[in-house]
């Protein structure tokens, strides 16, 4: 299950599909006349924008950690702000004019827009997509000051923010720029709402459309982007640095290595204060995983060349973040639940004690929650590979995205095959010491960190 | 709330409505996309606040202080996606923790 894990989020656990969309509102704020339709966004800028701003995030992880996470912090509120805003606007906009809201029904306007099951799985694919992002913090739980009674309410209650916030936000986007089949759709809601606000309407002709709007949201919304990829980049290659610490990676020990930030290095040279020692895992010395941040990189940058540079810019965006949403959420989103599942049901022998009395932070209606997700998640998975209606799909076939990233979680029980394999061969095995180290705060003790140490050890034959 | 919030809610309400084809099975489908994933949070956090547990000796040089305790750690689904074979209770040996 390592390999399985580690493989995939190797391969997936990155964001090159919002760094190709960031190249896509930069190219946009360039030249504001400019829409994905056209064909006249240069695919080769947008890949450009993408690596640029890929690899600024990479620097930026090794360079500094305290700024970033203040960063992440500025990014949180001022997003959260312009979502609200533009909700708040769109309703009171469709409220005063009248008619966009009205328009909403449940019925498709033209006949061929009806959508069956294969399309109903893609759309939930793509609407679960911006919930996504609980996971960071659980990557990095260490960092996290009280894990036990801070938490669990903060992330819930920003989930239940995110819970009204995006379907209200929907509601505000269709009151602003009501839908009027598939035929009239805009390649970006915010843009569209931007210049229904200024004044403009789906008839105008492009070169009568006010530039300054579309050039001010698209800037912004590059920002919002980049502040969500240096997240990303944040957490994801400290998974890395995990992973590599199971042993299952060509240059395992060095991958998971973590060195001193380069800030924290140039910092050192102007101050006089003694530091403490470099184990000292708590100490003011910043630290972060150089190697695992070059091969989280890595994997970015193939993979924005590979879709970025094939695909029209729209296509390679959903084909990667439904890849992301199909392996990383929905794959191990199932398995992780239903694990617990499992486990609650009783059918895991635990020794002498069962996981209800093991169990920290039971939600709320338990088991409720892990049946749900086990058997939403469940079916997602399968009804991805029921056929979307024609002319609906864009890219690559129906199947190939979720047999590809079905293929990228069997490609972890290869990995661990051929791994298994090359050990045998050579007649040794690696011998894993890993020793937690373990902090109490305020009662609960954390791991802060881990000595690892991999030993290959021949395998004597009897 | 920063990694939440970036291209997804300004972008994937065009994917959605495309394959969904009428604005309210659209809206329906981002009432109901954010419990599940809330389901899934609440799944999470339990294992994040429940495994690796670690017998932990609460006072050095005490042999009577050692005590089975939760111990959250870096990671995420690393330490979660065990199945089928859940051994999710990592008995590792912890000592100098106060």
């Amino acid at each position: 299950m390592k390999c399985v894990f580690g493989i995939a989020f190797i391969i997936w656990g990155n964001l090159p599909g919002n760094a190709l969309q960031l190249g896509v509102f930069m190219q946009q704020a360039i030249n504001p006349t400019c829409h994905e339709s056209d064909g006249c966004l240069n695919r080769g800028y947008v890949v450009a924008w993408g690596v640029g701003v890929l690899t600024l995030c990479a620097f930026l992880n090794v360079a500094t950690r305290e700024y970033v996470i203040e960063l992440n912090n500025v990014f949180a509120v001022l997003k959260l702000g312009f979502v609200a805003v533009i909700t708040l606007v769109g309703i009171g906009y469709g409220a005063v004019h009248g008619d966009g809201c009205r328009r909403i029904t449940w019925d498709p306007i033209d006949q061929r827009d009806a959508s069956n099951l294969g399309d109903i799985a893609l759309a939930l694919f793509f609407a679960m997509y911006p919930y996504t992002g609980y996971e960071q913090p659980f990557y990095v739980l260490s960092e996290v000051s009280d894990a036990q009674t801070k938490f669990a309410p903060a992330t819930y209650s920003a989930m239940l923010v995110v819970m009204i916030l995006f379907p209200l936000a929907n509601l505000s986007y269709l009151c602003m720029v009501p839908y009027t089949g598939n035929a009239g759709l805009p390649e970006n809601m915010a843009l569209a709402v931007i210049e229904r606000l200024s004044g403009i309407s789906p008839t105008t002709p492009s070169g009568d459309r006010n530039p300054a709007a579309v050039r001010a949201v698209s800037a912004l919304l590059a920002i919002f982007i980049f502040g969500n990829l240096m997240a990303q980049t944040y957490t994801a290659s400290r998974v890395k640095a995990e992973i590599a610490k199971e042993g299952i990676l060509p240059f395992s020990i060095t991958l998971s290595r973590r060195y001193e930030t380069l800030f924290s290095q140039v910092g050192r040279l102007f101050t006089s204060a003694p530091q403490p020692p470099l184990s000292d895992v708590e100490g003011s010395r910043e630290h972060a995983p150089f190697p695992a941040t070059v091969l989280h990189w890595t994997f970015e940058i193939i993979l924005i060349l590979a879709f970025g540079l094939t695909m029209e810019p729209p296509d390679a965006y959903g084909g990667l973040t439904y890849m992301y949403t199909y392996v990383i959420v929905g794959v191990f989103g199932f398995l992780t639940a239903a694990g617990l599942l499992y486990e609650k049901l009783g059918l895991e022998p635990n020794g002498d004690r069962r996981w209800s009395e093991l169990s920290r932070g039971r939600p709320w209606l338990d088991p409720v929650p892990a049946v749900v997700a086990t058997v939403c998640l469940g079916f997602l998975l399968f009804a991805a590979f029921a056929e979307p209606s024609p002319g609906k799909g864009a890219g690559w076939p129906w199947w190939v995205r979720p047999t590809v990233g079905l293929g990228s979680v069997f490609l972890g029980v290869l990995w661990w095959g051929g791994m298994r394999f090359f050990r045998w061969y050579g007649r040794w095995e690696l011998v894993i010491d890993r020793i937690p180290i373990v902090r109490i705060r305020e009662g609960v003790p954390v791991q802060v960190g881990e000595v690892v140490k991999h030993t290959p050890v021949a395998v004597v034959k009897q | 709330m920063n990694r939440t919030i970036a291209s997804g809610i300004f972008t994937q309400p065009v994917n959605v409505l495309r394959f969904a084809g009428s604005a309210g099975v659209a809206l329906l489908l981002w009432v109901c996309a954010g419990p599940i994933v809330l389901c899934v949070v609440a799944t999470w956090m339990e294992l994040a606040l429940t495994v690796p547990i670690h017998f932990i000796q609460l006072r050095r040089g005490d042999p009577n202080s050692w005590t089975r305790m939760s111990t959250p750690r870096d990671g995420g689904d690393k330490n979660y996606v065990r199945f089928p074979q859940l051994s999710l209770l990592c008995y590792g040996i912890s000592i100098d923790v106060l």
